[in-house]
């Protein structure tokens, strides 16, 4: 733009306006409109999941079945809206071929599921999927898995984990297991036993017979193991059992009462807390050396402890300051910071996976809640709050917590109740009888 | 003196425009208008173009601009629905990539090219004038595409297809014909023209727009900018579309632009595409979201036709930090 450049009196304001003009032109320079979007619309992503294609009659049901539990497992998570089938133009594709996105698009289905599954010679099922963007109009994942039969919830599980992964960009939690203590029996005489389920509350098996009073059985973050504290006769042990196995080990015989037996991340250690003269502290066993440490020494109650993902820390409740309050401190025990302020009393603090929360219980005025809070105490949440709820436990994602609540009445008992770190979406658990004191399984191998 | 205040100014200028040239992005010019309630003083400027326009307008602008093609350019999709699936593909992507599609638009392209680089669409007015101005300088070339189509259905989807070449060079004709000045208003240089050409006037002027004599098409205060209403509706529309994920919402700080380019009846020109966003799963995810977001939101109906040069691309920036914790 070429502009007489001479800086005389009079076209001083001429020249201001080339220059103004030159600003303006800078200004849209690339002549394109810009919008900052901040907000969206949270809602169940609409996927559509046509059943699986059976390669052959014997595995028909199989394939319809597994396409049924992946529906299930992604509805379940409220962050998908399977589409009702009855709506589908096309109802079956396979894998192999692109779907039609147009037959797609009417449903304001925004992604689709397309699978097969078929026999191996050698008597297993091979399942296939394929994740389709129906705007787009492109594949987002596909993957195969070969399993025995008898595995094909599993199969399901672990397609429907994907596909969450794939949409969410967080990892899924379909494929674990939930252990828990079954209540059977009248209330003043319930039998508890141990029992280990299906995420979903299917493939529910016994791991005791009932004769001893079980609590507080814990998950081992890195493998499938179990531990669990149970009373027989008059003396508290700990127990470590493997869930795959069925092998168990006692790895502590205390006269005194024992709580809350809960694994580091590695899984090489257990922290509890023992009771003493009126007192209770907190210890750390390895498992391997069977030595006891001790990681807190005060005339006060300290208990339920659980570690950071990453191991360096501990958080645990403690009435040293007068009332009940979440602390924590370093691994190897020392000085501890107290992290919750808030009216009331917090109990059973649990380090979230990703570590970014701490699920802890809160007791106010005759009403239990459960809620969430940065590891640093900032930006306490109440996550559901009732009569009485307790005993949270993370699934392995972070994202939703499991958690059991008690219904008042003679007939009443607890039941297992899972929610989204929102707090959106409560659900119950299904269970054969009451249950209580869930704790989820690190994803399956 | 002079000297001295020829070298401030040169100063001054150079620095002015550095801080333009080099630090495009700089936030202060992207300030986040939420605050801005859509209390316009300009629709009222609209209106009166308005009058003026449609009093002087000639018969040819019956114009019910928006709704037309873009009913019609629904139906198209759904009925090749009966068949197979290459044929809604092709009504979906042969209107987008306007210069692309082979036979119809290729004569058309070049005149484009010479004459209005930068069109100003007013896509309602031109399928029916078509008809009656077009015939000459279209007609030959778009000659197949009518005929074929009219034989599997009603006269109107004839028009959708062609509405897109034909527009330009109805345009070009009443344009050149009559003032070839305003086809220079479209260049972004011409701006500063305007600007130039209203200085003089002491810049009092209370009644400088409706000079411009236009047939009712209201091409002077087009190039005024997007106002702050027409920019709520479309964000309000994208808040609507947007459901980012979850992980990406916990990311928070995870930004990505998606750039679009429109057609003037507000369908996606091509497929939208993220600039530059990393390749990490969760960026791909959270891209992924927002193209989504842009392509269940179009058309865009509610951006005004008769600012179409303002908002023919558009560059979306998807921010969910503010959506942490909800």
């Amino acid at each position: 733009m070429p502009f007489p450049f001479r800086p005389t009196g009079r076209s001083l304001p001429f020249l201001a306006a080339v220059a103004l003009s030159l600003m303006a032109l800078a200004g849209s320079a690339s002549a394109q409109l810009r919008v900052d979007i901040t907000r969206g619309t949270i809602q169940p992503m609409p996927i559509a999941i046509p059943p699986f294609v059976g390669m052959s009659g014997q595995v028909e049901e199989l394939s319809r079945n597994i396409s049924e539990v992946i529906t299930a497992d992604l509805k379940r998570s409220g962050l998908f809206a399977p589409v009702d089938p009855a709506a589908f133009i096309e109802p079956v594709i396979p894998p192999s071929v692109t779907p039609n996105f147009a037959n797609w698009r009417p449903l304001n289905a925004q992604a689709l599921v397309s699978g097969q599954v078929g026999p191996t010679p050698d008597g297993r099922v091979q399942a296939e999927f394929r994740l389709w963007d129906i705007f787009a109009g492109q594949q987002l994942t596909g993957q195969q898995f070969v399993a025995s039969q008898d595995n094909w919830r599993r199969v399901a599980h672990i397609i429907a984990d994907a596909i969450y992964e794939r949409l969410t960009g967080e990892k899924g939690y379909f494929d674990t297991r939930i252990v828990f203590v079954d209540e059977s029996g009248p209330k003043d005489a319930r039998v508890k036993r141990l029992a280990l389920m299906d995420q979903d509350g299917a493939n529910i098996r016994y791991l005791t017979n009932g004769s001893d009073l079980v609590l507080t059985p814990r998950f081992s973050p890195s493998r499938q193991e179990i531990t669990y504290a149970a009373l027989s006769g008059d003396q508290w042990q700990v127990y470590l059992l493997n869930t795959e196995n069925g092998q168990r080990e006692k790895i502590g015989n205390f006269s005194n009462m024992t709580f809350s037996p809960r694994f580091s991340p590695d899984g090489q250690k257990v922290v509890m807390s023992l009771a003493q003269a009126g007192n209770s502290n907190i210890y750390s066993l390895d498992l391997r050396s069977r030595q006891m440490t001790r990681l807190t020494d005060s005339p006060s109650i300290d208990t339920a402890p659980s570690f950071s993902p990453d191991g360096r820390r501990i958080v645990f409740e403690s009435d040293r300051g007068g009332t009940q309050q979440l602390y924590v401190m370093s691994a190897e025990g020392g000085q501890a910071q107290r992290i919750s302020f808030g009216q009331g009393r917090y109990a059973t603090p649990v380090w979230s996976p990703r570590g970014d929360s701490i699920a802890f219980t809160k007791q106010e005025g005759g009403r239990f809640a459960i809620g969430v809070m940065a590891p640093d105490g900032s930006g306490e949440r109440i996550i559901t709050e009732g009569f009485h709820n307790e005993g949270p436990t993370w699934a392995p994602n972070g994202r939703v917590l499991m958690f059991f609540r008690d219904q008042q009445g003679a007939g009443g008992g607890p039941q297992l109740f899972s929610v989204d770190i929102t707090g959106y979406n409560e659900q119950v658990v299904p269970t054969p009888n009451f249950a209580s004191d869930p704790a989820w399984s690190p994803l399956l191998d | 003196m002079r000297v001295g205040l020829g070298v401030s100014f040169a100063g001054h200028l150079a620095l002015i425009s550095l801080c333009f040239f080099a630090f495009p992005d700089a936030k202060p010019f992207t300030v986040d208008d939420i605050e801005a309630l859509p209390v316009d003083l300009v629709p009222i400027a609209e209106v009166t173009d308005l009058r003026a326009g449609s009093k002087k307008a000639e018969p040819k602008p019956e114009e019910k601009p928006q709704p037309k093609p873009q009913v019609m350019a629904d139906l198209p999709e759904p009925k090749p629905a009966e068949k197979p699936a290459e044929k809604p593909v092709e009504a979906t992507s042969e209107p987008a990539p306007a210069p692309a599609p082979a036979p119809e638009p290729k004569p058309v392209e070049e005149e484009v090219a010479a004459v209005a680089p930068e069109p100003e669409p007013e896509p309602a007015p031109k399928p029916e004038p078509q008809p009656e101005k077009a015939p000459e300088a279209a007609a030959t070339t778009e000659a197949p595409a009518p005929e074929s189509l009219p034989q599997r259905r009603p006269t109107p989807p004839k028009d959708i297809r062609p509405p897109k070449p034909a527009e330009t060079p109805a345009r070009e004709q009443s344009a050149s014909a009559q003032a070839p000045e305003k086809k220079r208003d479209f260049r972004p240089d011409d701006i500063s023209a305007l600007l130039n050409k209203q200085e003089p006037r002491g810049g009092g002027d209370p009644n400088p727009a409706p000079e411009p004599q236009t047939f009712g098409a209201r091409e002077g205060s087009a190039e005024a900018a997007m106002t702050q209403s027409e920019i709520e509706a479309l964000k309000a529309r994208l808040y609507q579309c947007w459901n980012p994920p979850i992980g990406v919402r916990e990311a928070g700080n995870l930004r990505v632009t998606i750039s679009i380019s429109l057609q003037p009846d507000g369908r996606l020109a091509a497929p939208p595409h993220p600039v530059g966003v990393g390749f990490d799963p969760l960026s791909t995810i959270a891209a992924e979201s927002a193209i989504r977001a842009v392509q269940l939101c179009a058309p865009y109906d509610m951006l005004p036709p008769e600012k179409y040069s303002l908002w023919r691309e558009i560059e979306f920036t998807f921010d969910p930090s503010e959506m942490l914790g909800g």
